[in-house]
Order: C-alpha cells, then sequence, then structure tokens
C-alpha cells in the first residue's frame, strides 16, 4: 500500500456518499452554465449541503495532485538557463521592434520606389542593378556598426530584400537609444558620492591615433544604491594642446569612435550592487596633428626618417629625432622609446622645427566626475593636440 | 553585458524561482502529460513573465502572471501535440522509453492518468483550484471564463475523476 492510497481512499469514499447530491446539482446546472445565472453561481441550496462535507474530500484532492508531483525536480541549471534566457529574450524583443519600425520605413519608402522604377522603365533604370547597389549599401552599414554586429545584421538583411535607400547604420541606431531595462522600477537609493570610487584606464593608440579608454567607478559601500546619470567628461588641454580645439561629445552610433560599443548598450540608470561598478568608456580621436611650437630639428627629424628602424631601442643617435618627433605624431603613447619607431615616420612631416625637443608636447586630460558631483578620476591622453573625445553613457560592467 | 543590465531583474527573478519554479512545474505536469515539456512550458513562462516584466508592474501578481502563462502555454503545448498526432500516422515507438525515472512514477499515478482523461476545461479549473489553491474567482479571471463556469467545470469534473479513479 503506497503512501497515496489513504488520501484517494478518502476521495473515494466520499463519491459513494454524495454522487446524487452531485447529479442532481448537474442535471440544473446544464442548461444555466452559459448564461451564467446568478442563482446558479451563488450555488442552490443543495450544493451548501455538500459543502459542508467537502472539506475532506477537497483536502484529499489537494493532497493527491501534490503527491502526483511530487517527484517533479526543476532540471539541473534551469535557474542559470532562465538567466541568460531572459535578457536575451529582451534583447530580441528590443531588436524585433526596433526592425519593425526600420522594415516599415522602408517598405515605405521602397514602394514609391519600386512604382517609380517599374513606372520609367524607358529611363534605363535596371531593377537589377539597383539591387545590387543597395545591397552594397547595407554591406557598408554592416561594417561601419561592427560592434553590434548582429543587430546591424539583421536590418542590413531587410535592406538589402526590400532594397529601400536609407543609410541602415542610423535609422535602427536612434530608436534603440533609451534602454527600456533602465526603465524598471527601482527601490535602491541613490548613490552618494562617497559611497563611490572612480578609476580610469587608457590604452594605446591604434593605427589611426585613436585612443580609448574607459572610467570605472565601483559602488564600495555596503549597500545597493542607484546612479541614475551619465555624469560629466570634461578635457584640460595641456602643453602644446589647444584647448578651443578639443571637445568632449556623446558617442553615437556611426561615429568616428568605432571602438566604443553600441549607444544601445548604454543604459539611464544602474543599480550598483556593493562591489558592483558600472563604466564610462571614452575614446580620443585626434583631428590634427600637434603643431611643433618646438620639435626636434629638421636635420634630426631627417636623421630619424634616414633609420626607420622598428625596434624601440633606436634611440642611439635618433634619441633626439625621437623625442622632436613624439610631438609631431598626433597620438603616440608617453616616451620617447616606445614610440621612436613611429615618431620616424613623421619626421619628416616637419620641416619648420627649431628649439628643443619636447617642449612641443601635448596631452589632453580626459577626467569623469560621477554623477554624484564627485568621484572624479582622469586619464590623460600623450601627445594629443587636437581632437575630439566620444564618451559613451553609464555602461554595465562586465565584470567586477 | 545585459544580463547585469539592471540588478533588480536577476533579483526578482532568483526570487520567483526559489519560491514559485517547483509548484509552476507541478502545475504544468498535472495540465499536460509528460515532465520534459513541463520544464519547457515553466522555462517559457518565465522567460515570458520577466522579460515583459514593466507589464507586471505589482509583485505580487507575477505569480498570477506566471500561472496564467504556464495554464496557456500547456494549452497550446497540447493543441500542438494533437494535431502532430493526427499527423503521424502511428506513435513513436521510442517515445516512452525517453522517459525514465520520474516519469515511470508519473505514469502509474492514477490521479494524473484520471485528470488526463478529463476535459480540457475541468482539468485546468481542478488543477488550479486544488493544485494551486486559487479561489473559484481567480480560476474565473484566469481562464477567462465566467464564475458559474468555473463551479460547473470543477463539479463535474471531480465527478467525472472519481469516476476514473473508481474506475482505476
Amino acid at each position: 500500500m503506497s503512501p497515496g492510497d489513504e488520501p484517494r481512499e478518502r476521495f473515494e469514499r466520499r463519491e459513494r456518499h454524495e454522487r446524487n447530491e452531485y447529479d442532481a446539482y448537474f442535471e440544473q446546472d446544464e442548461f444555466d452554465e452559459q448564461a451564467g445565472n446568478t442563482n446558479v453561481n451563488d450555488g442552490p441550496p443543495h450544493r451548501r449541503t455538500g459543502a459542508e462535507n467537502e472539506g475532506e474530500g477537497d483536502e484529499a484532492l489537494r493532497q493527491l495532485m501534490r503527491q502526483a508531483v511530487a517527484d517533479i525536480e526543476p532540471s539541473d541549471g534551469s535557474l542559470d538557463k532562465l538567466r541568460r534566457a531572459v535578457p536575451a529574450r529582451r534583447a530580441r524583443k528590443r531588436q524585433a521592434l526596433v526592425g519593425g519600425i526600420a522594415a516599415s520605413v522602408l517598405v515605405a519608402l521602397a514602394v514609391p520606389a519600386a512604382l517609380h522604377v517599374a513606372n520609367g522603365g524607358i529611363s534605363g533604370v535596371d531593377p537589377a542593378i539597383a539591387g545590387h547597389s543597395e545591397a552594397e549599401h547595407s554591406v557598408a552599414g554592416t561594417s561601419s556598426a561592427s560592434a553590434d554586429a548582429g543587430r546591424s545584421k539583421q536590418v542590413g538583411g531587410t535592406v538589402g530584400g526590400s532594397g529601400g535607400r536609407t543609410g541602415t547604420g542610423r535609422t535602427h541606431g536612434k530608436p534603440a537609444t533609451p534602454s527600456p531595462d533602465a526603465t524598471e522600477a527601482v527601490t535602491s537609493p541613490t548613490c552618494a558620492a562617497d559611497e563611490l570610487t572612480a578609476t580610469a584606464s587608457i590604452g594605446n593608440p591604434d593605427a589611426d591615433g585613436k585612443v580609448y579608454g574607459s572610467f570605472r567607478v565601483s559602488n564600495i559601500s555596503k549597500d545597493s544604491c542607484t546612479v541614475d546619470g551619465p555624469g560629466t567628461v570634461q578635457t584640460i588641454a595641456q602643453g602644446a594642446a589647444d584647448a578651443t580645439k578639443v571637445s568632449v561629445v556623446d558617442h553615437t552610433k556611426g561615429d568616428a569612435a568605432t571602438g566604443l560599443p553600441d549607444p544601445s548598450t548604454e543604459v539611464d540608470q544602474i543599480v550598483l550592487k556593493p562591489g558592483m561598478a558600472y563604466e564610462i568608456r571614452f575614446a580620443w580621436v585626434p583631428s590634427a596633428a600637434c603643431t611643433p611650437s618646438g620639435g626636434g630639428t629638421g636635420s634630426t627629424g631627417g636623421d630619424a626618417t634616414a633609420s626607420p628602424s622598428p625596434s624601440p631601442s633606436a634611440s642611439g643617435g635618433g634619441s633626439t629625432g625621437g623625442t622632436g618627433g613624439t610631438a609631431d605624431h598626433a597620438a603616440a603613447t608617453s616616451t620617447a622609446t616606445t614610440s621612436s619607431g613611429m615618431s620616424t615616420q613623421m619626421g619628416t612631416g616637419t620641416d619648420a622645427g627649431t628649439g628643443t625637443g619636447g617642449s612641443g608636447d601635448g596631452s589632453v586630460a580626459v577626467s569623469h566626475t560621477a554623477e554624484p558631483g564627485d568621484p572624479s578620476a582622469a586619464a590623460t591622453i600623450a601627445n594629443a593636440c587636437a581632437g575630439t573625445v566620444y564618451r559613451t553613457g553609464v555602461l554595465p560592467a562586465s565584470s567586477p | 553585458m545585459a544580463a547585469d543590465a539592471a540588478g533588480t531583474t536577476v533579483d526578482h527573478l532568483t526570487e520567483t524561482y526559489r519560491a514559485h519554479y517547483r509548484s509552476l512545474l507541478g502545475l504544468a505536469a498535472l495540465l499536460l502529460d509528460d515532465t520534459a515539456s513541463c520544464e519547457d512550458v515553466v522555462q517559457e513562462a518565465f522567460i515570458r513573465v520577466h522579460s515583459a516584466r514593466k507589464r507586471v508592474r505589482d509583485p505580487q501578481k507575477t505569480l498570477a502572471y506566471l500561472r496564467q502563462t504556464v495554464v496557456n502555454l500547456s494549452r497550446s503545448t497540447l493543441r500542438r501535440r494533437i494535431l502532430g498526432l493526427k499527423l503521424l500516422t502511428k506513435p513513436m515507438p521510442d517515445m516512452a522509453s525517453a522517459e525514465e525515472g520520474a516519469y515511470d512514477l508519473l505514469e502509474r499515478d492514477a490521479l494524473k492518468k484520471a485528470l488526463r482523461g478529463l476535459q480540457r476545461r475541468q482539468r485546468e479549473v481542478l488543477v488550479l483550484r486544488y493544485f494551486a489553491d486559487m479561489t473559484e474567482a481567480q480560476v474565473a479571471e484566469a481562464l477567462g471564463i465566467s464564475l458559474g463556469s468555473v463551479k460547473a467545470y470543477g463539479s463535474r469534473g471531480i465527478a467525472a475523476l472519481r469516476v476514473a479513479m473508481e474506475a482505476s
């Protein structure tokens, strides 16, 4: 006899006593079910008689049901699966929405265009060629938005298919900016300045002289708190850098700072649990090389060009050339030793330099102040004179 | 990165998971007939409710939304399966062998078998009423039928269930 048998018997026993009552009830009910007759809803008198005994039978049925499913256990890792799946679904929904908007815009544009092509056959517009050029269009859009390959691919596909003519990168980037996640009800209080700490980090310049870096703001208090703004990013031009030629702009999709994450990943506010952090990332994109107010001499520059040695220890006779050269190079990192290899390429570019090497160095300090007004962190971009700082909003930091 | 987009999301998810996941599995198991789909249905319900969480303003309502979604998904799963059975000329032979352990137990459970014999509506009413401990009014809301229908389906379901269980 299994443990399930006892409630089952109780359940069935009751049935033998009461079936007649139930049957009587159903017979009446049969007619009234669809009409939703209130008399029936309130229950006829004999139903109440049944209800007196209902306690036991109901309880038995409850037990039976629980027993029936008592052995079912969640499979391993189902919570982990959910943790991954929920944000993924949310992102997909967002994409579908954005994709839908983009698609309808494109259809709106494509229908008149198609009609035009259909009507103007004589004008020599070959639909196949038109389609081809559109396809290229979408490819260009995809590559410029490499940071968000998944999404741009989707939209790119739409463009290729429907033959619209808008630049894809922009159309879908815009509606996504206000992240729906950010509007979640948040209970944590706003972070105070003393609950946060900020650090800055900066990378090496890439081939175009762009320098990427980030500010990381962590919650060092014991409680969760909310940061509801992106804070400020400022620059200070130092040395030969020209303050009027240095600006800070918000990063948008398709701008020069291609290494920054898609603006759609920014959030308006973020809840920081103790130890959690968010990031503000930035990119320095030089607009011009430093004007050599006092670079290396022409001759040393020439020397340096003559020996385009890739080794960083080319400092023997070219050490002055190295320092002189750095002033010309838009975004070489810090010291002459590391940049001498590169500076040789630029040496010839300067022919006006006189005076002491090194005085022409310019740098730009980029500082970020978190939303509460404090803390701040700063990073210095060496060999920078004119250019633009592209900054992101609040980005959830991937790992502590 | 999006995973941590909002700290509260994960907390809320974990919380509801701990509190309700098992009972929702049970709910699905009683409405459906195999454990594998139960897990799928409940997972899908969690994903749907949590990714549309903006609509679920009141955290008290999360469970109600979850249950409702489980019921709806179970229905469409059954419908799909019935359709699939109609399309397949004969049942797949390995279906049963793929299911093990706890499964067999379920198969043997007389109540489950009896429940399966009921009309879908009757089964839904009984399961929500007695397993999920919902009031008749809540059941009516969840199933989108009138209170009177809930009562009728419920009592008729109980009667049918008793007959089925006595017969077994």
